[in-house]
């Protein structure tokens, strides 16, 4: 008997799942028991199942790594796509097991698992543009669980839909300049006289034409400056753990499809301007997320514009170029992901509690629900980067990167900028301004925090707000005990994260 | 097929064209939702029969039954929205033309700001379109290249899509502007990317947008006061 493929138990026990989930959905424990088993498992068998070769699971043959071909498409598993769909299944496992005592929607079990079924399929394909859109079929489901079927609210989730949505004709724009540029290599070399040299640098011309539509379209998908206003709406209006799921889950599935179109066109990726656009994005998202965070008056957009300068650093750590830029890039988004977890698990208590998250009628929750408040407060300190938390270490490594990037700016070190920088606008202020930029994007999100912590003090007894939740509290705080591991252990995902930078074979 | 392309041989041209960019600018410019929609399903239809002029038939019909199935999944939501949207009545001596509030106080996305926005649109494809046109014609490696009307109403339909994404929130308007967007982006790449998955797709994806579509619209009139197209409430 053949092994069953991976990609067969990969694509089919989320959908199997889905459907289940979808016909318990009035019954939330079997749901909730059924989705997290379902991508437990699965993030058990991406961990342990070679992929070069059969190996027995419940007595059955399975070739995880055996390719299938379905409509002409080849679907196969490989060794960064496994590693990738350990982190996805793991995560979206603990937002089920969450969930269960935290209602984020009916529709999130059954709909997020035929999401993460998509996921899957953006992984196992080997056509970046039919991996593209996927993924943007995907963000219209994900449409439905945002939403969660509350009148009147869709700001969040349409600004998300027409974001992701947009970003599809630029990314398959910059996928057909790629394989052109290969037509064109075979097309010169063919003729008579080309030598392979001239094909080549020819070939190459024609791919940097990807350059522009790839920067906009990964730039529209990784919410980077100005495409970001949809991260603080939709953590505002949607159920804190879907918010997370797109956060975490949805944008590292666009990184993901970003190191997939890199992987294609490596030379991008060591192209100086390519590296200087990152740096300059993810350092206009992290000042502006932190400085904005700093006024808003609910911790739902708190959480938002956090999340989005969080993300800033994880650019800023992308740009820091090299093999070193995207270990760091991969640490950070497994710390962000724990941050961003613990503080969309505690706002989920709150809002639950409290029925609002803002700032002006939790006076005394501080008192009433400490451990939601103690999560809130230590996962939005992670976002900052604040030391002993899971993003100190990241946050601290990327600062240092990005100081050693502008150093060459300053007025000491006038006159040795390296050649290869080339011309960066406003170069003579750019050390002040990343100083500046820096500062503000951790220190925003602390006078952010510490405004709403200020709001929730009070010895106001609230006899209308439930005791805090006893299984949702104890989640809260495994998270809260495991981001502070990750402050004092930053290196603890090290190895793994090391493993996927070398199997993505970039540099 | 072929007796199919040969009926509407005398559309693909320049009633097409003409058609297109015509339905592109009704779109943008108004707000009732029977116009829109309306134009959207008339657009598609001319965008089939302008793709059957440099692609398969097959894939033209298939973009145009697209079309036509994405644009009833939004009527029937509008229609169903009709009766919330009947219980408010125009203010006293509100002049509307197309649906849209016409005097300059009417708020700073009524008509008169639309029509300026469709004559910088208008005086942007003047000036840009060489370059786009020459953007468009490097694309072209090996095969035969766009004809220029095809770039004209690609950059014309983005162009409109995009600036009517920009003065919406009502997601009945959101909808139509953004299935124009990627309508205009569409008649470009089906001219260099042929393979049927990738066509099936994006089908599939136009489909799953128009419900996605259809479902906010659904949500948003369901609310206690249902915000008036074009007022989007301020952020704070």
């Amino acid at each position: 008997m053949n092994p069953i493929p991976g990609p067969i138990i990969l694509l089919a026990l989320p959908l199997i799942a889905a459907a289940v989930a979808y016909l318990l959905r009035r019954l939330t424990l079997l749901a909730a028991l059924i989705s997290t088993l379902t991508t437990g498992l699965l993030a058990a068998l991406c961990w342990r199942l070679p992929l070069d070769r059969s190996s027995f699971v419940l007595g059955q043959e399975v070739g995880f790594g055996r390719p299938i071909v379905v409509l002409g498409q080849t679907l196969m598993l490989d060794p960064a796509g496994q590693m990738w769909l350990v982190f996805v299944f793991g995560l979206v496992a603990f937002f089920y097991l969450f969930a269960w005592r935290m209602s984020q929607g009916r529709s999130f079990f059954s709909f997020s698992l035929v999401v993460v079924a998509l996921y899957v399929l953006v992984v196992l394909l080997q056509s970046f543009a039919l991996a593209t859109l996927i993924l943007a079929i995907s963000a219209t489901l994900l449409v439905f669980v945002l939403q969660a079927g509350q009148p009147s609210l869709i700001r969040g989730a349409q600004r998300y839909l027409v974001i992701t949505l947009l970003a599809v004709p630029l990314l398959l724009l910059a996928s057909w300049f790629v394989d052109q540029s290969a037509v064109y290599f075979q097309d010169i070399e063919g003729l008579a006289g080309g030598s392979s040299a001239m094909a080549e640098v020819l070939s190459q011309a024609m791919a940097r034409r990807a350059l522009l539509p790839a920067a906009l379209g990964f730039g529209l998908l990784l919410a980077a400056f100005p495409f970001g206003t949809w991260m603080p709406a939709v953590a505002a209006e949607a159920p804190p753990m879907v918010s997370a799921f797109v956060f975490t889950v949805g944008q590292s599935m666009a990184l993901y499809l970003a190191m997939s179109f890199l992987g294609r066109v490596p030379s991008l990726l060591q192209d100086s301007t390519t590296l200087i656009v990152i740096q300059l994005a993810g350092l206009v998202m992290a000042a502006a997320g932190g400085v904005m965070a700093a006024v808003q008056r609910d911790f739902g957009r708190l959480f938002g514009y956090a999340a989005l300068s969080d993300l800033g650093i994880l650019l800023l750590a992308l740009g820091s170029g090299g093999s070193q830029g995207l270990r760091l890039a991969l640490l950070h988004g497994i710390n962000r992901s724990v941050s961003i977890t613990l503080v969309a698990a505690a706002l989920a208590v709150l809002r639950h509690r409290a029925t609002t998250d803002r700032f002006e009628a939790l006076r005394g929750m501080g008192r009433h629900l400490p451990v939601a408040t103690a999560g809130l407060v230590l996962g939005g300190l992670a976002l900052a980067g604040f030391p002993f938390t899971a993003g100190f270490g990241t946050h601290w490594a990327v600062r240092l990167a990005t100081w050693n990037w502008v150093q060459p700016f300053s007025p000491q070190a006038e006159g040795s900028v390296p050649p290869a920088m080339g011309i960066v606008p406003l170069q003579e202020w750019l050390w002040v301004l990343t100083l500046v930029a820096l500062i503000a994007s951790s220190l925003g999100i602390v006078v952010g925090l510490l405004r709403g912590l200020g709001a929730m003090q009070g010895d106001g007894a609230r006899p209308d707000v439930a005791r805090q939740p006893i299984i949702a509290s104890l989640l809260v705080l495994g998270l809260a005990a495991f981001s502070l591991v990750l402050g004092l252990y930053p290196q603890l995902f090290l190895e793994p994260v090391s493993e996927a930078v070398r199997m993505f074979s970039l540099f | 097929m072929e007796a199919f392309a040969e009926a509407f041989s005398f559309m693909t041209g320049l009633p097409a064209i003409v058609g297109i960019i015509l339905t592109a600018a009704t779109i943008f410019l108004t707000s009732d939702w029977r116009l829109s929609l309306t134009a959207l399903l008339v657009q598609y239809v001319l965008l089939g029969l302008t793709l059957s002029r440099f692609v398969q038939p097959e894939l033209a019909i298939v973009r145009v039954l697209v079309g036509i199935l994405a644009v009833p999944i939004l009527y029937l939501t509008a229609r169903r929205l009709q009766d919330a949207r009947n219980s408010r009545q125009p203010e006293q001596g509100e002049v509307r033309f197309l649906g849209l509030p016409m005097g300059w106080g009417a708020g700073p996305l009524g008509l008169p700001l639309r029509l300026l926005a469709v004559l910088l649109v208008a005086l942007a494809f003047i000036r840009f379109f060489p370059n786009y046109e020459a953007l468009l014609s490097g694309l072209v490696v090996a095969g035969p290249s766009l004809p220029s009307d095809v770039t004209v109403i690609s950059f014309w339909m983005v162009s409109m899509g995009l600036a009517g994404l920009v003065l919406s929130g009502d997601a009945l308007r959101v909808a139509p502007a953004l299935l124009t967007v990627l309508s205009g982006f569409e008649v470009v790449y089906a001219g260099l990317q042929t393979d049927l998955a990738v066509v099936g797709f994006i089908g599939t994806l136009t489909l799953l947008a128009a419900l996605a579509f259809s479902y906010l619209a659904a949500v948003q009139g369901l609310g206690p006061a249902t915000a008036p197209a074009d007022e989007e409430a301020t952020e704070p």
